[in-house]
């Protein structure tokens, strides 16, 4: 079983920026005012895909969920000012941005061609309405901070390390962990959360979040006696004397 | 009346039967029919406000098997009214038996969760998730793993139970460019029963737990870090990537179990084990045989002197008498209590 | 209960034999062939030629080549005192015969075997056609007479006339019907082999010669058949039940005969019937 197994991104992409989106990033931004918007997804200052998202009443779909990946792998070959992928959604509902592959660093521009009064949004400068949500995976002691605010805003995050004997079918997945940011302060001002577990930051003033790792846990040391009592009984499974499975 | 009568009673039957057809290797092959994209949720969660849930997209695992048995004997032959005779008991050997486990480890997505929910005055919509976020794939391939099992070790604690009903036929067959008159065994059913699987000695644990212990080994090592693997265990709610292949294969702790079900259930080896004697019944060798010609008297060289009445002068060297045969017509075979009996007439 | 039982009946027997007469017609048609000797233009001694007499006409089997097919088998001539030259040419031939299995259905024993015939046996019946040479009373004066031969102008020499068969160009014919019953038996192989083999044997126990006369003559010619049926023709008439190779199964039978019945093998219902006991064992084949 040699090969990548997995997206490596999932675990080398410890730190994130939601103003370069990677995997595990999510952002969705409320679409109030009707009309025909232009979206550009860029990497760095290059331009790589364009799409449109016609907003009005008489849409059915409340979310539009654009993956900028897809977006940016599909466009490849296309002229700058083509649209690569159209999208309708009412009024009201959300554009959610996320990257489904590759090693990401998007941030996206959304202008309302029918409003030329109106300011086109950028993803790396977040607005009252929009929402960041991040699962982060690695576990140890982050910092999460805004620094879009004058001053930066930090705050503590652990994500704790799962402990394997502690595993059962039946125990329940926890649910994310909903924030929110306003008047310059995280509310719950720590987080800790699992591996795996979401994390919802409602913004209501002007936010760019990282979250930047501190400290990698590796697991307590009885832990890591655990693991190696279990690749001994591996071991004494494979030569066939009479190991069984520790569970 | 028939001009030649012969009758064979059913031990002199089964005691030629034996000689005749075992020893021949029969092979085969068999799959249990995989299902795919059978969706195992490993945990659902809802709260007042949100739901989370992380499932597992299991293929139920497959089973292949590879195998080679011989028939021993056949026992318990008797002759059944209605021109058939039952084998009572096949016995057989196995000359190879693999046992392929095969599993796809399932694609993975965890998140997809929701952002907010619809306040619940709102009519209608009111508590349903408002925004929610895709779910992320955790692998970027799905990794097939075989489990190949030689239960060579334990042939001699699988038991089964075969038997057979044969109607019993005469074919015109030709060997060599003679006609023969030959008696058949015709299969009508085949009875295969995998009884039981007695492991006394403990080598079925053994030798599946060393398989299973290889591919965990090799399943571990594609994960870049410990972390990584604990995260995925926490997902999947096992503590070891043992235990997760164990229970996915729903292997517990009666091994003669499993095994007995995987073959029976899984590959459905009482059917295969059916066909395969059942064809070997019908392509197999006569049990009784006789030339459609019957030669009364040889090709014989003779010297002239001895004979005479040629139409000239006798020949001068040695005389061929041509072989005297004559064919043999209407054979019939019945069963008759307890014997089976062949007649036939000579055509002169 | 037997492992093997095997039965024919006399019908297919008889018919057997009217088959082998077609198609063998020499094992039925023995012949002592006159001679007479050859010359070449110039009046040359070359050899002797033969006259294949008979008194019942033999026809080849269709399909065969007449020139190197043979109806009869040679005989030595009749040599008796008084008898000059190589002996007396003379023909033996049976036209037909049949037998008959215990009930007899097909064949009427004459009064001298005490019909109907006895539980276990068989009877026989053939027709035999029979002729003689007689050699003219010329040949014999010529033959007498300084042995010279009518037609040349050759002197046969004594030896080789005593080789030549009488010259003649007819047979004086005339035919028999033999019958005969008999019953069969066992006995061991008289021989080393632990346990013996069995073997089935024939014995006759009357023969009757119908139409010749005057009686005496009649029981003369019987004591010869009797005794030519025992010497010659009974110990052909031998079966030993020797293991029995079927090469098509690559099976080997080793038969016995089944004990306890009263009577095995028996002759009754019109079939002859036999019930064996039998070892079956894979034939070994050479170098295994």
């Amino acid at each position: 079983m040699r090969g990548q197994l997995f997206a490596s991104q999932l675990y080398t992409q410890v730190d994130l920026d939601s103003g370069a989106l990677v995997m595990k990033c999510f952002i969705a931004h409320l679409l109030r005012e009707d009309g025909l918007y232009h979206g550009t997804v860029m990497l760095g200052e290059r331009f790589v895909a364009g799409f449109v998202i016609k907003v009005n009443e008489t849409a059915e779909e409340t979310q539009a969920t654009v993956d900028v990946s897809e977006l940016h792998f599909g466009a490849r070959g296309t002229a700058p000012n083509e649209v690569v992928k159209r999208f309708a959604v009412k009024t009201g509902g959300y554009v959610v941005l996320h990257v489904g592959q590759g090693d990401g660093g998007y941030h996206v521009l959304l202008r309302n061609t029918d409003d030329d009064q109106s300011r086109p949004w950028n993803s790396q400068r977040l607005d009252d309405g929009d929402i960041f949500s991040t699962v982060p995976l690695r576990p140890g002691s982050y910092t999460l901070s805004n620094v879009a605010s004058e001053r930066t805003v930090a705050t503590r995050l652990v994500v704790t390390y799962p402990d394997p004997r502690e595993n059962t079918r039946d125990r329940p997945r926890p649910t994310p962990v909903y924030a929110t940011f306003k008047r310059r302060r995280f509310d719950p001002e720590a987080f800790t959360v699992d591996p795996g577990q979401g994390i919802v930051i409602a913004t209501k003033d002007t936010a760019r979040f990282t979250l930047t790792l501190d400290q990698p846990d590796d697991g307590s040391d009885e832990i890591r006696e655990w693991h190696e009592q279990q690749r001994a009984e591996l071991f004494r499974m494979i030569r066939g004397r009479g190991g069984r499975a520790v569970e | 009346m028939s001009d030649v009568t012969l009758k064979v009673s059913e031990q002199t039957f089964g005691e030629v039967f034996n000689l005749v057809y075992p020893g021949k290797s029969l092979k085969f092959k068999g799959e249990s029919p995989g299902a795919k994209d059978a969706a195992i949720k490993t945990s659902e969660t809802s709260t007042e406000t949100s739901k989370s849930k992380t499932y597992l997209n299991v293929t139920v695992p497959w089973f292949a098997i590879d195998a080679e048995l011989h028939l021993v004997a056949a026992n318990g032959i008797e002759f059944n009214d209605g021109n058939t005779f039952t084998i009572n008991e096949i016995d057989i050997a196995w000359d190879k038996l693999i046992l392929k486990v095969g599993l796809d480890i399932p694609t993975m997505k965890f998140g997809g969760f929701c952002l907010f929910k619809v306040p619940k005055s709102v009519p209608v919509f009111g508590g349903q998730c408002a925004l929610e976020v895709p779910p992320i794939d955790l692998f970027t391939k799905t990794p097939d793993i075989e489990i190949p099992l030689d239960l060579s070790p334990i042939f001699k604690s699988i038991i089964t139970e075969i038997s057979a009903i044969c109607s019993i036929e005469i074919r015109l067959e030709n060997e060599k460019g003679k006609d023969y008159w030959a008696v058949h065994p015709d299969p009508i059913a085949v009875d295969a029963d995998l009884v039981d699987i007695h492991d006394t000695l403990g080598q079925a644990p053994a030798i599946l737990y060393a398989a299973v212990g290889t591919i965990v080994l090799n399943f571990q090592a594609a994960f870049p870090a410990t972390w990584v693997m604990d995260v995925f265990l926490g997902f999947v709610g096992l503590p070891t990537m043992t235990s997760l292949v164990l229970d996915v294969l729903d292997i517990h702790d009666d091994i003669e179990e499993w095994l007995m079900k995987a073959l029976e259930q899984s590959i459905g080896i009482d059917n295969l084990l059916m066909e395969v004697i059942f064809d070997a019944i019908l392509d197999g060798d006569a049990v009784f045989k006789t030339p459609k010609l019957f030669e009364i008297l040889e090709e014989k060289k003779v010297k002239p002197d001895e004979l005479g009445g040629f139409a000239v002068a006798a020949p001068a060297g040695d005389v061929t008498l041509p072989a005297v045969s004559f064919p043999v017509i209407k054979p019939e075979v019945v069963f008759d209590d307890d014997e089976m009996v062949l007649t036939f007439d000579f055509e002169f | 209960m037997a492992d093997i039982y095997g039965a024919i009946t006399d019908s297919a027997i008889n018919r057997a034999i009217k088959f082998l007469m077609r198609w063998r017609p020499a094992l039925f048609n023995f012949v002592a062939p006159s001679q007479y000797p050859t010359f070449d233009g110039n009046g040359y001694f070359t050899g002797f030629g033969e006259r294949w007499l008979t008194c019942s006409s033999v026809k080849w089997p269709p399909g065969v080549d007449h020139n190197t097919f043979p109806r009869y088998t040679r005989q030595d001539p009749l040599k008796m005192p008084g008898v000059v030259g190589g002996g007396i040419p003379f023909c033996a031939q049976i036209t037909d015969a049949k037998i008959d299995f215990h009930p007899s259905n097909t064949i009427d024993l004459p009064v001298a075997l005490t019909p109907p015939l006895m539980n276990q046996r068989f009877a026989v019946w053939a027709d035999v056609s029979c002729g003689v040479g007689c050699p003219t009373d010329a040949l014999i004066d010529a033959l007498l007479d300084a042995h010279f031969y009518a037609h040349s102008k050759f002197k046969l020499t004594p030896d080789l006339f005593n080789q030549m068969t009488l010259d003649v160009e007819s047979l004086i014919c005339f035919s028999l019907e033999l019958f005969a019953t008999g019953r069969l038996y066992t006995q061991p192989q008289p021989g080393p082999s632990n346990p013996p083999v069995t073997e089935i044997r024939v014995a006759v126990n009357g023969v009757e010669v119908q139409n010749v006369r005057p009686n005496g003559l009649e029981d003369a010619v019987e004591c010869y058949i009797r005794m030519y049926i025992r010497a010659y023709v009974l110990p052909k008439l031998v079966l030993a039940l020797e293991p029995i190779i079927v090469k098509a199964l690559g099976v080997t039978f080793t038969p016995t005969l089944t004990s306890g019945l009263p009577n095995n093998p028996a002759i009754e219902q019109n079939e002859l019937r036999v019930w064996l006991d039998v070892d079956v064992t894979k034939t070994k084949t050479s170098g295994s």
